[in-house]
């Protein structure tokens, strides 16, 4: 049997793992679309479709996968809409941001409603944890490794895919050169327009995947404003990461961890006001800006509209 | 262009004539533009709200008449329209001076908490004494947390969109914390902050409304905070600052005076409008104060394009559209998410109308409205 | 000059809108009295031919699965049941409650309801205003004679939950998983330790708050944490996140009370029981004393066990017969006044 604390940082390492998840598969959309020049401020409202659609689809046709792939599609209309608005209409990025968050807040709220209200919502089939088999027994590792939901490895891979393509593909360095230099690249040959929608559209099949990994996996039920502010925070972490996705994935560690503390400090019933362990992520973030030496970097010719000559 | 010179009207094409129309008066043709974009979004929730079985003629009587069609609604609308205000100035004022503060709904927070520090527990004042120091200590509190974040950024390089935004958590969950133990009213059990004095609450200016004082100082402080930024010269350096940071230098400007300036003035901006909304409208802080002021403040800012006039009729039309919104589910009986969701497209189509107004005023000025 | 014909456009509009629409709302059918402010209407006794007129404000949403959903379904029988012509708000801040109430008391509404506790000052502080207008919140005072405040104990079902919970305990560690630390979730707390107590002197209660009413993740992995820190009962009642608490223990094969409404379907065969709190019971007493007026008003009514507005719901087969008859022993205790009020302020065991 292991000591009382060896289960307590168990937990909290488990924990952290899995409430960084949320924040990762936004963040690693945002980071995308930045990477490309376009501020993808509608990240909340993506997830909060991806949430419901999952929810949805997964209810509906008892199949989780089904409900995956329908929040994904949600989430990659949106960002085709911002993307449209942002690269063509080259209208404020942060506000077509803003609404399409409280329009989704209200489209989610809205359909879940006309599911009708009774005292037991219907619950979506949930996927699978992934059975590891003997990995799963092994004391300590097992559980803060081999416990997840195949989400949360996808999330990782990405981050491994993405750091891949970014610096070690031509494809991922004109897909930079878009973001830090658009008239060069378009004299290189790189369809900026092209690039740029691709991203956004990308970011937001990301976005909708955090929010689907919440209703797949965490809870089977749905709730109006599920997402509670993720998609914000995940601006932050994007930023906070230096616009790389393994800082990003570090980040949310941050992020997930602190907020894993926070819970297991209460458990732990120190008599803290709770208020102040819930500001541990914050000011971690803060003082991790700080921190970094050096300003933080973001693509040249983010959140400019680019126009064609 | 040619010159408006023919004699004879029924020769010019119609084209030309709505073009020269445009030229001269872009400004209008920027509001029909924009109010068309509303009614194009209306138009869309009215079928949502219809699909709903209500009657969308109906909802949208109620939105206007809610929200300015009878006395009382005409002045919650313009009560709602004060800390939106002041967040939109705040966010405004940052951006003209080069940085992004999103921290205004921290910022209005932490104002509500100056001023209920001063209101609740200071006494023995005269009412007209009280009000100024309940204003002075909102603009204090706000400008301190916006400093917190602007300071970071001048000494230690550190972005302030983020840590702007980060303090915005702090705070709410700092004022939780205070209306819970050090700042909780003797008088009730719940979770509320004391309420301030009478002397430091501010008159109400429309019988039977809650329109308070505060629109009028509102008014005022727009006219002033302008003038500072565009009539003087720290407000120039401001400017300079925001607009090229290397040319402000090399023209001897103090890159570090002006950006406290510029803090002082976008975190006390926010500050005040929380002290006001405090001392006119709701006398004690409880959790939910602030009903999303702070991000609305940006959207306005944007939609406003900066500039004073634009700044004060879209925080009308976002009070316009909250006070309303409200109305509708009272007397058509939308649910509420619907109204988010018209609320969403309203922002949208707003916004992307811009669009059309750029490239009208690029085709007919050669250059932005 | 461009910027004023703006303004002037802007003003005519509002102008021209304004004009087409009559400065306060009359409601057609009802014979208005000359008083003093155009707004409020003549609120004559509800006679047969004019339906009663009710208008009902929550704080959050309507479909929370409990507190705000069941006075909404109240809402709805009644209006069904006596014809009333009904209005609601929802997710009505702190900041415009005070506006809500006065837009409905002025539009001519015979009750105005406040179903949040967080509305008592407000209404208390609009009634006045409307002395023919009566109001009613979910809260804890009535100062003014046109008010009327009903609200449950809060504990008592939370009392007859310990007991479950205390003798079902193995570990001897209950977790409760509240919104915040607020004094009603503390007499909450101290209700389920007393409880407890009647059977089982050694148990523990272990207090979680997740800090939001809506975020079900975290209530989830707040009773996650609790779980294994070994308790093995968990009691939620966290506004929206009851339900992820209740799949926290679900995933880990721990038992589970519920609240706010019959939970047992989330996982039947952990899912103890739940404590049941009828607050669709407070806007249905209110309008049938305003029908039948048998309902003195200006006054503060708290309802409990004893009035059925708060109870457990049938138990799954995993409770025993002598824990049911503890409960059923405890319910006649607290009918007959056996069992005080839980403190507020702090917890019982410090």
């Amino acid at each position: 049997m292991e000591a009382a604390w060896v289960t307590t940082i168990v937990t909290w390492l488990t924990m952290s793992i899995r409430l960084s998840i949320p924040l990762l598969f936004p963040s690693l959309g945002g980071l995308i679309s930045q990477k490309a020049g376009v501020y993808n401020f509608g990240l909340e409202g993506m997830m909060l479709c991806g949430a419901y659609f999952g929810y949805y689809g997964s209810y509906k046709t008892g199949n989780p996968w089904i409900g995956l792939l329908m929040g994904m599609v949600a989430g990659g209309l949106l960002g085709l809409l911002l993307a449209f608005t942002s690269i063509h209409l080259r209208v404020s990025q942060l506000v077509i941001g803003l609404g399409i968050g409280v329009f989704s807040l209200g489209l989610t709220g809205y359909l879940f409603r006309l599911i009708g209200l009774q005292a037991q919502n219907p619950a979506a089939i949930l996927f699978d944890k992934v059975n590891f088999g003997f990995l799963r027994k092994i004391p300590i590792i097992g559980e803060i490794f081999f416990s997840h939901s195949w989400m949360v490895y996808a999330a990782i891979l990405l981050v491994i895919i993405i750091g891949w393509f970014f610096y070690k593909t031509t494809a991922g360095l004109n897909f930079r050169a878009v973001g830090e230099n658009p008239q060069v690249a378009e004299t290189a040959g790189v369809n900026v327009i092209a690039n740029r929608y691709l991203a956004v559209v990308i970011s937001g099949v990301l976005a909708s995947m955090g929010g689907a990994f919440l209703t797949l996996t965490q809870t089977a039920y749905f709730m109006e404003n599920i997402t509670a502010g993720r998609g914000w925070i995940a601006i932050s972490t994007i930023i906070l990461g230096k616009f790389n996705p393994w800082g990003v994935l570090l980040a949310c560690l941050l992020f997930g961890a602190a907020d894993a503390a926070q819970m297991q400090i209460q458990v732990m019933n120190l008599g803290i006001p709770y208020q102040l362990l819930l500001m541990i992520p914050y000011i971690m973030a803060i003082l991790a800006m700080v921190g970094f030496v050096g300003k933080v970097r973001s693509p040249a010719a983010m959140g400019k509209p680019y126009i064609k000559h | 262009m040619s010159e408006l010179t023919t004699p004879n009207a029924l020769s010019i094409p119609i084209k030309d004539r709505v073009l020269q129309f445009a030229r001269n008066n872009m400004g209008i043709v920027s509001t029909l533009i924009s109010i068309f974009a509303i009614i194009l979004a209306l138009f869309i929730g009215g079928i949502l709200i219809a699909l709903a079985g209500i009657n969308p003629w109906e909802a949208v009587t109620y939105l206007i008449k809610g929200s300015f069609g009878n006395r009382y609604g005409f002045g919650e609308t313009l009560t709602r329209f004060v800390p939106l205000l002041f967040s939109s100035l705040s966010f405004a004022i940052a951006h003209k001076s080069g940085f992004f503060n999103v921290g205004a709904e921290g910022q209005l927070l932490m104002g509500a908490v100056g001023g209920v520090l001063v209101g609740a527990y200071v006494t023995g004042l005269n009412p007209v004494l009280h009000v100024i120091l309940c204003i002075l200590s909102g603009v204090l509190f706000g400008a301190i947390w916006a400093g917190i974040a602007g300071l970071l950024k001048i000494f230690l390089g550190a972005d302030e969109l983020i840590n702007t935004m980060m303090l915005n958590y702090v705070a709410l969950l700092l004022v939780d914390f205070l209306i819970q133990g050090p700042l909780k009213s003797p008088d009730s059990y719940l979770f509320v902050s004391a309420t301030i004095l009478p002397s430091a609450k501010l008159p109400i200016i429309l019988s039977k409304t809650p329109l308070h004082l505060g629109f009028i100082i509102s008014l005022v402080v727009t006219a002033a905070v302008f003038y500072l930024v565009y009539r003087t010269p720290i407000g120039f350096q401001m400017r300079t600052v925001g607009a090229n940071r290397k040319a402000a230098s090399y023209a001897g400007i103090n890159i570090v005076w002006a950006t406290i300036i510029a803090l002082i003035t976008t975190g006390g901006l926010a500050g005040m409008g929380g002290a006001l909304e405090l001392m006119g409208a709701q006398f004690k802080i409880v959790n939910g104060f602030s009903a999303g002021y702070g991000y609305d403040g940006i959207g306005v800012a944007v939609m406003g394009r900066y500039n004073p006039i634009g700044i004060i009729l879209a925080t009308l039309l976002f009070a316009v559209i909250r006070v309303g919104m409200g109305a509708m589910q009272r007397g058509a009986g939308v649910p509420f998410p619907l109204l988010n969701v018209i609320q969403g497209l309203i922002i949208v189509f707003v916004i992307a109308s811009g669009y059309l107004t750029n490239k009208l005023s690029e085709t007919v000025i050669g250059g932005r409205a | 000059m461009k910027k004023f014909s703006l303004v002037m456009i802007f003003v005519l509009l509002i102008g021209m809108l304004a004009a087409c629409t009559p400065a306060a709302e009359k409601p057609a059918d009802q014979p208005v009295a000359e008083t003093p402010a155009p707004e409020k209407p003549a609120a004559d006794a509800p006679t047969a031919e004019k339906p009663l007129r009710v208008a009902m404000v929550f704080n959050t949403t309507i479909k929370d699965g409990g507190y705000a959903q069941f006075g909404y379904e109240a809402l709805m029988a009644l209006k069904e049941k006596y014809n009333l012509e009904v209005s609601y708000q929802e997710s009505v801040g702190d900041a415009t409650i005070k506006d809500v109430l006065r837009s409905y008391a002025a539009d001519g509404y015979d009750l105005v309801y406040a179903h949040e506790l967080y509305f008592t000052e407000a209404v208390n502080e609009v009634a006045p205003e409307f002395p023919d207008v009566k109001f009613g919140v979910t809260g804890y005072m009535a100062s003014s004679p046109n008010v009327i405040a009903l609200d449950a104990t809060n504990w008592q079902g939370v009392y007859l939950a310990g007991v479950v919970a205390g003798m079902m305990t193995k570990s001897n560690k209950i977790a409760m998983v509240t919104v915040s630390q607020s004094p009603i979730a503390l007499t909450m707390v101290n209700a389920m330790y007393m409880g407890a107590l009647t059977h089982n002197p050694n148990v523990q209660i272990l207090h979680l708050f997740t800090g939001s009413f809506d975020d079900v993740v975290k209530a989830k992995e707040m009773a996650t944490a609790a779980i294994k820190d070994g308790a093995d009962i968990v009691y939620a009642n966290a506004g929206l996140g009851t339900v992820g608490a209740i799949e926290a223990a679900k995933e880990h094969n721990t038992y589970a009370i519920g609240s706010s409404s019959d939970r047992s379907s989330l996982a039947p065969d952990l899912v103890l029981t739940s404590n049941i709190l009828d607050s669709g019971r407070y806007i249905t007493i209110a309008v049938e004393g305003l029908i039948n007026g048998d309902l003195e008003w200006g006054k503060v009514y708290v309802l409990g066990v004893k009035e059925g507005v708060e109870y457990l719901a049938p138990f799954n087969n995993a409770v025993p017969q002598d824990v049911k008859d503890a409960v059923q022993q405890a319910t006649q205790d607290m009918i007959d006044g056996k069992v005080p009020t839980p403190p507020s302020d702090k917890y019982m065991w410090e």
